[in-house]
């Protein structure tokens, strides 16, 4: 893998989706360097700005910060913000942990999946997701980490049809 | 005597504050949380920003924090000119513009969508009760949350003005570190995230400095489902938290704080960092803070989604950048902390008592609360019931009264049948022992600690079984993998209780599942493995014979189980009898 990130990728001009994608990577892997720690901090920014890790991420942060790759790999495989390579442009999170369980979570993940399934759209994946804490609003679902509460399977089902597209 | 520069501060907030709830004006404030915005409060605040620019109507606006009424979401204060605030409930941006046109220019208050009046004077000729006389505010004693709903959070001329930074002013001014230690001590302040432990000890633990940096590290974890108060006060009242974090690290000598709070949740994280940026503008954070020589940094730590981080040790290995696995102890963080250096992990909620306990003195705040724990309890009240939000009671009150009244009552009409309580390493009890104190360790005893302070009511629709299949799924995918124990035991207990509620059981599971339990506990480095058995033992507790129903029987009482037969006879059974 070190071979191929010398040889492509951002340092060698690529222009595809991918290559600006690990360009804006490494500018915030950039922004970290020589900060003591900053490992996990960086690879949740590019989570959080790209929406998922580029599979270059994990040799570009142990070269920029100064890890090993499998230093690199375990703090990627422990924390469960992170989706490793490019599976799908959207997400819909549905939460299952108890107070959004006993309040109907599993009617509505499985209204959100046949919503999904039936409209055919592979660019979105339904994450069954550990709690947000907004069980104060239970159940909860996310399109594109856009929460909203209160859902019942109807509405949970027209958020997914809606691609995230307001219900209330 | 407050110092000349905290005068002088507070001076400057009073005037910003009088800008905003200026008594000529007309005021609106729209409770904004992660939580409120689920149900459309942006909306809402951008239909009232709309009308109020549409009709030329005179009014100050602003974004306010959630006042913890999350069944009543979005919610909306107004206050005619000269007229005391009123709280409305579920403003959707459909009924925001209707209500600000009759409230502000028909002077009709809307008693049907109001919740209350604020302060102490009712408005004459209106029927609209004062909101701390309705029935979920009435048990409550709001120290941490008495700005929550009612200043704009990371603003640091609201939280002065409301008197935030005296206590701050005080300790820095008039206290010596080892004397604000024996307030917090005297205080009985007690850990909020679970544990309990004596805070003022913990802090005695540093000692003196001794040269070289010492860290402050401030859990805000908080991983357990249905626990969600440490985000509402990062949320709603970020200041507390770091003016409760400047008099702690003056008190045990800490060069540095790092608040450990999730990437995921943006609205506090982004609220925080304005309130850090806010204190940091203004010398309160840095070098020489209010012109002593005292010096301390903030860093605030944005980490991953894995609830073993809320563990002590896990969570310096997180704020060191790395996968959050426990570390053996001793050494003890006091002696080998993050990076080496002497650490003192404190809870959020436990931090931003501190202020307070400044303010009051460590005697009155000792006389609020029960006496094996002073204080409040932070309540997040989730599940079957009416009203659930955050609330805050004096510790030790009547249990039922909460589920009742803060809470508003199950649901629906039914029955409560059990409670479950801290989280998914807390446990679970009948409905029938909930006439009791809410009160830490009476509900330990009872089998349901109050922990965190989140509280899970179920009605009697719920099948046991099922619920603690769905906690045990939780503790098998948190577990870190580091002991045997927890990570194979965890793993056994979730699929066991899953061939259960398939019909699979067989006679002598819940020996099994029990045994698994004591082999975690017997054999795990953390709390997390050590607690992992608290809920199923407690279920089977109070609630032996549905399991045995599951196992035996095949039956599942209330009819959540799909592969069993449940008591009102199932569709399909019935076509198959016709």
């Amino acid at each position: 893998m070190t071979d191929t990130a010398a040889t492509s990728g951002a340092a060698a001009g690529d222009d595809t989706a991918a290559g600006a994608h690990r360009a804006q990577a490494r500018d915030i892997l950039s922004g970290y360097a020589g900060h003591k720690g900053a490992l996990l901090m960086a690879l949740l920014d590019v989570q959080y700005q790209l929406n998922y890790i580029p599979e270059t991420t994990v040799d570009d942060a142990a070269e920029i910060l100064g890890y090993s790759q499998p230093e690199v790999w375990g703090v990627l495989s422990f924390y469960s913000d992170f989706s490793v390579g490019q599976g799908h442009d959207h997400f819909i999170d549905v939460c299952i942990d108890a107070p959004c369980h006993v309040t109907g979570a599993r009617a509505i993940e499985r209204a959100v999946r046949d919503a999904v399934t039936a409209g055919g759209k592979t660019d979105v994946a339904v994450r069954a997701i550990s709690c947000p804490r907004l069980c104060n609003q239970a159940p909860v679902v996310a399109y594109d980490q856009e929460w909203r509460g209160q859902l019942t399977p109807r509405r949970a089902a027209e958020l997914a049809r809606n691609l995230g597209g307001d219900t209330a | 005597m407050p110092s000349d520069i905290y005068a002088s501060l507070r001076q400057e907030a009073e005037r910003a504050w009088t800008e905003w709830d200026d008594p000529s004006a007309a005021r609106i404030s729209v409770g904004i949380s992660a939580a409120a915005l689920t149900v459309g409060a942006g909306r809402t605040l951008d239909a009232i920003r709309a009308t109020v620019a549409e009709l030329g109507i005179e009014a100050n606006i602003l974004e306010v924090g959630d006042i913890g009424f999350s069944w009543a979401d979005p919610v909306v204060h107004i206050a005619r000119p000269g007229m005391p605030r009123v709280t409305y409930g579920n403003v959707s941006a459909d009924a925001a513009p209707q209500l600000a046109r009759d409230v502000l220019i028909d002077g009709n208050l809307r008693p049907d969508l109001a919740l209350g009046v604020q302060g102490d004077a009712p408005i004459p000729d209106t029927e609209i009760p004062l909101l701390k006389d309705q029935s979920w505010m009435r048990d409550q004693l709001r120290l941490v949350m008495a700005d929550f709903g009612h200043i704009e959070p990371g603003n640091v001329l609201h939280y002065a003005a409301r008197g935030g930074l005296a206590s701050l002013d005080r300790a820095l001014h008039g206290m010596s570190p080892q004397e604000v230690i024996d307030q917090v001590r005297t205080s009985g302040l007690r850990g909020r995230g679970g544990a309990l432990f004596p805070a003022g000890v913990k802090w005695g633990f540093m000692g003196p400095p001794s040269g070289g940096d010492r860290y402050l590290a401030i859990n805000g974890e908080e991983g357990d489902p249905g626990a969600f108060t440490d985000a509402a006060i990062v949320e709603n009242d970020p200041h507390r938290l770091l003016e409760g974090v400047l008099i702690a690290a003056y008190a045990m000598g800490c060069t540095k704080t790092y608040i450990h709070i999730r990437a995921e949740y943006r609205l506090p994280l982004l609220r925080l960092r304005r309130a850090l940026h806010e204190l940091e503008e203004r010398g309160l954070v840095g070098r020489n803070i209010m012109g002593t020589e005292f010096s301390h940094e903030i860093e605030i730590e944005a980490t991953g989604h894995a609830y073993i981080c809320g563990e002590e040790t896990a969570l310096m290995e997180s704020v060191e950048g790395k996968r959050g696995a426990p570390r053996p102890r001793p050494p003890f963080p006091a002696a080998y902390g993050i990076f080496g250096r002497p650490t003192t992990i404190n809870n959020v909620k436990t931090i931003s008592y501190v202020p307070t306990v400044l303010a009051m003195g460590g005697e009155e705040f000792a006389k609020i609360g029960a006496e094996s724990a002073s204080g409040t309890a932070m309540l997040s009240l989730s599940g079957h019931i009416n009203k659930p939000g955050i609330a805050e009671i004096p510790v030790g009150i009547n249990l039922a009264g909460v589920i009742e009244n803060v809470a508003g009552g199950i649901r629906g009409g039914k029955q409560a049948k059990a409670l479950q309580c801290g989280g998914p390493l807390g446990g679970i009890m009948s409905a029938d022992e909930m006439d009791m104190p809410a009160e830490f360790q009476a509900m330990t005893a009872k089998g349901s600690p109050l922990g965190s302070g989140g509280i899970l009511a179920l009605d009697e629709d719920t099948c046991i079984v099922d619920l603690v299949k769905n906690i045990s799924e939780f503790i098998d995918a948190e577990s870190c993998g580091k002991c045997f124990p927890c990570r194979k035991g965890a793993t056994h207990i979730s699929r066991l209780l899953a061939t259960i509620v398939e019909g699979f059981g067989q006679t002598g599971d819940l020996n099994k599942l029990q045994s698994i339990g004591q082999s975690m506990v017997a054999g795990s480095l953390c709390g997390l493995g050590q607690l992992a058995p608290g809920v199923l033992n407690n279920a089977v507790r109070y609630f032996e014979s549905e399991f045995a129903e599951h196992i035996d029987d095949k039956r599942c009482r209330a009819g959540v189980c799909a592969g069993l037969t449940a008591d009102a006879p199932q569709p399909a059974v019935e076509a198959a009898i016709a």
